[in-house]
Parts: structure tokens; sequence; C-alpha cells
């Protein structure tokens, strides 16, 4: 467990300088240095007068399973939500007035919010729970991915979902690596700068990182 | 596991958006446990998932004019009111489900205001935000609100105001 700073919440009355041992609270990022805080230490959180400091645990247990049922109506209010948002999203696309694309933003964001919580509460709430595990497993995302691309190169979706898995399975944060993503199709490209996007030509590409 | 996937697939439904929002959720998880290098990975996901949610979309049918599409939006929360949430509400009762409990109570209230504000944009013909106005989104439950300025909590979950975001 490390500690970590709610730079909404800091006052700037400087106790965890005071109590901290390493210097690790003392930073010009404002964010507690990792590298310095002593695991599970705690001292900056007790002392803090604005509970500005919390632990951020390497860890998660693992969460109850969901009772069929509820998995069906979730699963229900996720479908139609979702078909909203995409909706909203491809409707504002097409011809809208600056008028119908400020409602349609609103739909588009307010509706993703609701099928995002139906799918964290289905059990997609912490990564290394292993329903990510067990999607990339089974192949299906892959599939689906691929089923897009099928003309070009779709490796890049491997070596992003092996980086994920290889960071989930040690607990820890992820390499850096160069992606990129074409905003037109959404093709993913990987280790390589591309000029142009290989699936649809699009120079609409952006990197990651 | 891999219970809500399979369900989706099995029903022939639009697997994308649903990629796209797992992945978005554990971009989420990511930047809270601080690994903001996971968290790109799988932003980059949920964007990719999400342009090709769009444009399989785009292929399916052809893209409904705004009104037709207001009215069909109309019709699925309304249907999402009368159906689902009420039977999500008495499952979760019944199980003492309180997280779930706790998604349709905020879902539910998100809908009602969603549908609210789309009757008022019609019956204003489009004039539903005033000049001196803005219309904002609460990022925590998704309550869309609209005014001169922001509640300090959000009517519906009860965030800070820092989780409102602007759409004007």
């Amino acid at each position: 467990m490390f500690a970590a700073r709610n730079g909404n919440l800091c006052t700037k009355d400087c106790l965890c300088l005071f109590i901290c041992p390493t210097g690790a609270t003392d930073t010009e990022n404002g964010q507690i240095d990792r590298e310095k805080c002593i695991d599970g230490c705690r001292l900056c959180v007790d002392a803090c007068p604005s509970h500005a400091i919390y632990l951020v645990n390497e860890r998660y247990p693992a969460r109850k399973l969901l009772e069929a049922e509820l998995s069906d109506i979730l699963k229900n209010l996720l479908t139609s939500a979702s078909d909203r948002w995409i909706g909203s999203l491809t409707t504002a696309k097409e011809n809208a007035s600056a008028d119908e694309k400020s409602l349609l933003g609103a739909l588009a964001r307010s509706n993703r919010i609701l099928a995002e919580d139906s799918i964290r509460e289905s059990g997609y709430m912490v990564p290394e729970h292993g329903q990510l595990e067990d999607l990339v497993e089974s192949g299906l995302l892959q599939k689906l991915y691929r089923s897009q691309f099928a003309q070009g190169d779709a490796g890049g979706i491997d070596v992003i979902l092996n980086s994920i898995l290889a960071a989930l399975a040690q607990h820890r944060d992820a390499e850096e690596m160069y992606a990129a993503l074409c905003v037109e199709c959404g093709y993913i490209s990987v280790n390589r700068e591309l000029e142009t996007c290989p699936h649809c030509g699009s120079s609409a590409m952006e990197s990651l990182f | 596991m891999m219970q809500l996937m399979n369900r989706v697939l099995q029903d022939n439904e639009r697997p994308f958006p649903v990629l796209s929002l797992i992945c978005s959720n554990y971009q989420l998880a990511s930047e809270r446990m601080h690994r903001p290098n996971l968290g790109k990975l799988f932003s980059l996901l949920s964007r990719s998932f999400e342009i090709q949610a769009m444009n399989v979309s785009v292929e399916d049918e052809k893209r409904p004019v705004f009104n037709r599409f207001l009215e069909r939006m109309q019709e699925s929360i309304q249907d999402d009111l009368k159906n689902n949430y009420a039977a999500g509400e008495k499952a979760a009762h019944a199980v003492r489900n309180r997280g779930v409990l706790r998604s349709v109570t905020w879902g539910k209230k998100v809908a009602a205001i969603q549908n609210s504000v789309i009757k008022r944009y019609i019956k204003s013909e489009g004039s539903l935000v005033q000049h001196d106005q803005q219309m904002y989104v609460c990022q925590a439950c998704g309550f869309i609100g609209i005014g001169t300025e922001t509640p300090d909590v959000c009517p519906v979950c009860k965030a800070p105001a820092i989780k409102f975001i602007s759409l004007s």
C-alpha cells in the first residue's frame, strides 16, 4: 500500500511534510513519491488535517458473483442505455444543429454512464478480478476486433492485451509502449509510427504515450 | 465466468458498445488505482471499440433523422422505466443486493430526467437552454441539469459539483 494525495482536498497545511520519514510527500507535482513511500506506513494519512491523503492498495479481493436474475435485468438495462449512447453519437454526427448537438451530447454522456454502471454492477469493476482474463482467453474480444479488420494486420490487439494481462498478473502498472489509434475506423497500430491508417487510409492517427 | 458477455453475444446483440464500456470502466479503475499506463491502454481499446460500434451502427441501418431519433429514445426510456427498472428494484430487494438496488435507484431517476429533458426540448422547439444557461451532466450518475449555475452536489447521487461537466 502506498499513499496518494487528493489535490482537490489538500489545504497545504503541510503536516504530511512534517511527519514523513523519507520525504516522499514533498514533490514538485503534488503527488506522493511512490518510490520513497514506505509500504503501509500511513503516518501522513493520519496526520493530514483535511483528510486529503489515502492509501492505495496493490491487491483487490474478488467480488461475490451476481445473482442470475439480476444479471439478466442489468443486461437489458445495459443494452438499451448503450443503444441510446451510440444512437446519440451517430445522430449528432449527421446534420445536427448546435442546439441538437448539445442535447445529443448530454444524452450520449448520460446514457454512457448508465450503461457503464450496469456493467460495473455485473462484475466488471476491477480489471484483475478475472473477467477480462476469461474474455481474452476465450478469444472473443480478439475475434470481434479481427472481424472489423480482416484485410490488414490486426496483431496490435494482441500486443495491447498481452501488455495489460502481464501488468494485471503482477498487480502493477503497464510498461509504456508506442501505440496509435485511427479515430476514423478504430484500427490499433503498435510499435511503429504510421502516417496513415493501413486499414482505411485516414491520416487521423492518434498516438498514445 | 464471462456471464454478461456470454449473454450479450448469445442473444445476438451488439457487442462493440459493451466491449468499449468494459474497457472504459477498467480505464477508470486503473486511474483510481494509480496505474496510468494501464489506464491509457484501456482507453485505447475503449475508443477503438466505440468507433467500431458507431461504424457498425451506421452500416446496420440508415441513421434516423433527429426528431425520429428523439421519439425512439423516449420509447426506449419509457420501456426501461416501466419494465426493467421496476423489475430490477423488485429483484434487488428480494435478494438484498444493495449495490444493484443503488444502481437501479439512480438509473431510474436519471432515465426519468432524460425523458423530461427530451420532452421539454421538443416543447421549446429547440430553445431549451437560454443564453445565460448551460446544460451539464454528472459524471458519476448521468444526471442532466440545465441552469445558470450548477448545484453544490448532484441531486441524484450527491457527488460534489466537480463531477459536473458542461455541454455548452
